[in-house]
């Protein structure tokens, strides 16, 4: 933009407004020693706001200062409803957002513009004047899934990212979109098996979003998830990621730990010699060269025998005495309470 | 980012590292502790025997003047590359001051004329317009031309409005310098924090930072149609912010706890802990705030109908112990272990704050999930080693040792030593945290010149020296005399300070601090002053 080293005071479409600094009655604290190009162009900003105006200007001042500083909130608000109240192209405004958007992923502010842009193409998409092209609001986000996932390619754990995509699959909650969804988290897990933001996706995606249509049959698609994280588990049994997507398919569907059993079991000792080609698919064995026995299994374990009750209590508080002075020994002081509330849980009982 | 978490204001020689003479061998095979379980039938483990002198001597001093230094220099000004703070000024700002109260600093080592000072300035952030009253993060859209439009309180513009998180910190600031609120108007306050709650038809019940529209359009112009997203960074941080300002007011008539409490039902994850919004990940910032506000919310009330909102739209089932439950489908069999002090999690309180015994929002179920959730959360180097070759993360658990991570398999962050830790201590769990390796870890993210960074080797700010600081005063090593706890939250087994004399060893004593209130995020004593000046008082 030629703006950028011109102040506005030196330019004459911008003659007009009334520059207005800020504020500054007292001695201010904290204050930020601005730029003098941030100064000029909020001191524009503010100028524009006292009159109310709307205009393709107001868009060009507005970009210049997000690009200044992404997290202005106003700034962005008030390009938003500039963009409302000229009736611009929102497709096209998410075009042009799209480079602010990967540099400035960290901000809030760069995901919430666009969850607006989003919001209001879809629910006006008899208004001409809100897209530009002929594109359905399904295709608008199915490019935009496109994009979130070149920017998860520069940040795979981008909180405000990941958290878009969710808004956006549930908001739009369109067959197409779920569609592919799993191949997607199947790919950032490949290239990172601890990311969990991937692991929570899938969470989100398979259980928290409901049933569509193709996953009435629950059982298989538990089977699928089962084998799914067990073959991660094999792969990496350290991963608290994946115990933790383990323990949440338990949970949420009420099967009893125990189902497990006989899977986590060769986790939770040191390395048996298991005939390499040996390959169990329903229980896959920890994979050579792995670090056992895992801490994941052994808690797991112990839950399963505490689960139990009666004197496998008692197997449980050996894990979980194993773990407090061994296996996990930053956690000693939950695994000792959790041994004493286990050991009263029997005396409780006998 | 975390509450505006920045990272702001290092020191001139901000490439070199800090690094202290320290090594970590004394932690690799973590053999030091004082047996938490001493009296019951359990031996100890042998190898886990307590070996406090060894820690000790490897403990650094809290360099507490170098660490009030760094946030009086921010105070004084921020460089340009620090422009994005523009819009949050105010929580920066409460990061420094908050930083001067957790050293003990405040009011008897800063001058009066600063804190009259300092207080004028927030002060004039205030702005009271048809949706209430509360304090702008800044003058940032402040036209304001002279002092006399200035003092007519009314913003300069449709744009130029309250702000809910850095009202909330603006009152714990000013409850830090001691003002006596008198220019608050609290009936004002609490119409603005019922203005930023999403209710209604399609509101889900979570609070917006700024009033929304239909509460500003009255008489401030058309502000345009933002659809049912309504409203800017509706998540839980804002709705916490609200919740602390209803408490210290006491008053919640003017929002709908139940439906806010349902927001935060539909938080919860698989994992045991909160994501930020809806279906997000489980993070431990937003855990912290999601516990925070569950207890600092009223009890739900099943037969009365108090005035206000709550009373006409109850969403809930609002008995027993599984309202929670009813709104996420998480039934953890994992454990049912419920902690020893999970059932007098609130109790002993002589604080204004509502006697809990128990929170009927929360299940013993999730109370130990989230428990465990927390604690999985403190990393050790000496664990998670893997196998598949793809472990990004190895490197840098090394030096990441006792700091808690803020989500599954991310790094250690001094921030999230505060989030994860308050968490665990609202639900009376702190006493499970091995705070000697968190004590090392925060001891190692001191930077030379002052302040703490986020990580051992990172620059410093005033974000993560709060912070770091607020943990070490829940999980202050050394305590010279034990503090009765004051906050609602009980007086826990100091459980590493075990006969050490701390008050004649001049290096041990630069670590103690008074204690901290966990559920509004201040010093008892200034959470106490909050309380008792910002209450409603009867017309």
């Amino acid at each position: 933009m030629s703006s950028v080293s011109v102040p506005y005071a030196e330019q004459p479409q911008w003659a007009d407004v009334v520059p207005l600094p800020q504020y500054e009655g007292v001695e201010p604290l904290a204050p930020i020693f601005y730029t003098n190009e941030y100064k000029d162009a909020t001191d524009y900003l503010r100028g524009i706001v006292k009159t109310g105006e709307k205009s393709q200007r107001v868009l060009d001042l507005t970009k210049h200062i997000i690009q200044l500083n992404p997290a202005h909130y106003t700034a962005w608000q008030y390009r938003y409803e500039t963009l409302l109240a000229i009736k611009s192209p929102l497709d096209v405004e998410l075009e042009l957002m799209d480079e602010i958007a990967i540099k400035h992923m960290k901000t809030y502010q760069v995901w919430h513009h666009r969850r607006l842009l989003m919001t209001h193409l879809l629910r006006n998409t008899d208004e001409a004047s809100t897209s530009s092209s002929s594109r359905s609001p399904s295709q608008l986000a199915s490019t935009e899934l496109t994009f979130i996932a070149r920017t998860l390619a520069e940040d795979a754990k981008n909180y405000h990212t990941w958290s878009y995509r969710q808004w956006l699959l549930a908001f739009f909650n369109d067959d197409s979109l779920w569609d592919r969804e799993l191949d997607f988290v199947d790919s950032m897990l490949n290239h990172d098996i601890r990311n969990n933001s991937a692991w929570h996706h899938r969470f989100f995606v398979v259980f928290q979003s409901g049933v569509r249509e193709g996953e009435k049959d629950r059982d298989r698609i538990l089977r699928r998830e089962f084998t799914y994280v067990k073959q991660n588990i094999s792969l990496a049994p350290n991963n608290a990621s994946s115990w933790n997507y383990l323990r949440g398919i338990l949970d949420y569907n009420k099967i009893p730990y125990s189902r497990l059993t006989s899977f986590v079991q060769p986790y939770t000792v040191p390395h048996a010699d298991v005939p390499s080609d040996l390959v169990d698919l329903e229980d896959p064995p920890p994979s050579r060269g792995a670090q056992l026995p895992s801490p994941g299994a052994i808690e797991f374990l112990a839950d399963v025998y505490e689960e139990e009750g009666g004197n496998s209590i008692l197997k449980a508080t050996e894990l979980w005495k194993s773990l407090a002075s061994e296996h996990d020994t930053i956690r000693r002081r939950y695994w000792n309470s959790r041994m004493k509330e286990g050991l009263r849980a029997i005396q409780v009982k006998s | 980012m975390y509450l505006d978490r920045k990272n702001c204001c290092s020191t001139p020689s901000r490439s070199q590292a800090f690094k202290k003479s320290l090594a970590y061998s004394p932690f690799m095979s973590y053999s030091s502790s004082t047996p938490y379980h001493r009296s019951h039938d359990l031996k100890p483990n042998p190898s886990i025997e307590t070996d406090t002198e060894t820690w000790i001597s490897t403990l650094p001093r809290l360099a507490r003047v170098a660490h009030a230094g760094h946030v009086k220099r921010c105070l004084t000004g921020l460089p340009d590359s620090q422009v994005d703070l523009d819009s949050s000024r105010l929580a920066i700002i409460f990061y420094c001051i908050g930083t001067l109260d957790l050293l003990g600093l405040v009011p008897d080592k800063v001058s009066e004329a600063d804190m009259e000072m300092w207080r004028e300035w927030i002060w004039e952030q205030y702005v009271s317009g048809p949706y209430g009253a509360g304090f702008r993060p800044s003058p940032f859209m402040n036209t304001n031309s002279s002092a006399n439009e200035a003092s007519a309180l009314q913003p300069s513009s449709p744009y130029d409005t309250p702000h809910l998180i850095t009202t909330y910190t603006a009152i714990l600031t000013l409850a830090i310098l001691r003002d006596d609120f008198k220019r608050l108007d609290r009936q004002g306050l609490r119409r603005l924090v019922g203005s930023c709650q999403r209710v209604g038809e399609r509101g889900d019940g979570s609070f917006s930072t700024i009033p929304l529209s239909s509460s500003t359009s009255a008489s401030s112009g058309p502000r345009g149609d933002v659809g049912t997203d309504e409203g800017r960074d509706t998540d839980l941080r804002t709705l916490y912010c609200a919740f602390v300002l209803c408490h210290l007011l006491d008053d919640w008539s003017t929002i709908d706890v139940e439906k806010a409490m349902e927001f935060v039902g539909g938080c919860r994850t698989y994992e045991g802990g909160y994501g930020i919004s809806i279906n997000c990940e489980a993070q431990g910032g937003s855990t912290y705030t999601a516990l925070a506000s569950i207890y600092l919310a009223p009890q739900p009330q099943p037969s009365s109908t108090p005035s206000g909102r709550s009373g006409t739209t109850p969403s809930l089932p609002l008995s027993g112990p599984s309202t929670q439950a009813g709104s996420t489908p998480m039934q953890p069999g994992s454990s049912s272990e419920s902690g020893p002090d999970a059932a007098a999690g609130m109790s002993g309180s002589t604080s204004t704050m509502k006697t809990q015994t128990q929170t009927p929002r929360l299940t013993p179920q999730e109370i130990s999930q989230t428990t465990s959730y927390l604690l999985r959360l403190q990393q050790a180097h000496s664990s998670g080693g893997d196998d598949d070759g793809g472990d990004q993360d190895k490197k840098s658990k090394r030096s990441g040792h006792g700091g808690f991570a803020g989500r599954t398999n991310k790094d250690a962050d001094a921030c999230y030593c505060f989030w994860c830790g308050a968490g665990l201590k609202i639900l009376g769990k702190s006493h499970l945290v091995d705070s000697r390796a968190l004590v090392s870890f925060l001891a190692d993210c001191q930077f030379r010149f002052g302040g703490i960074g986020k990580a051992p080797g990172e620059n410093p700010d005033p974000y993560h020296t709060y912070l770091a600081l607020a943990a070490l005063s829940m999980y202050t090593p050394f305590r010279s005399r034990p503090h009765p706890s004051t906050s609602g939250v009980p007086a826990e087994p100091l459980a590493i300070n075990a006969g050490v004399d701390t008050v004649n060893d001049p290096n041990l004593s630069t670590w103690t601090l008074d204690p901290l209130d966990p559920l509004i995020n201040a010093r008892e004593e200034t959470a106490r002053w909050a309380r008792e000046k910002v209450r409603m008082r009867p017309e």
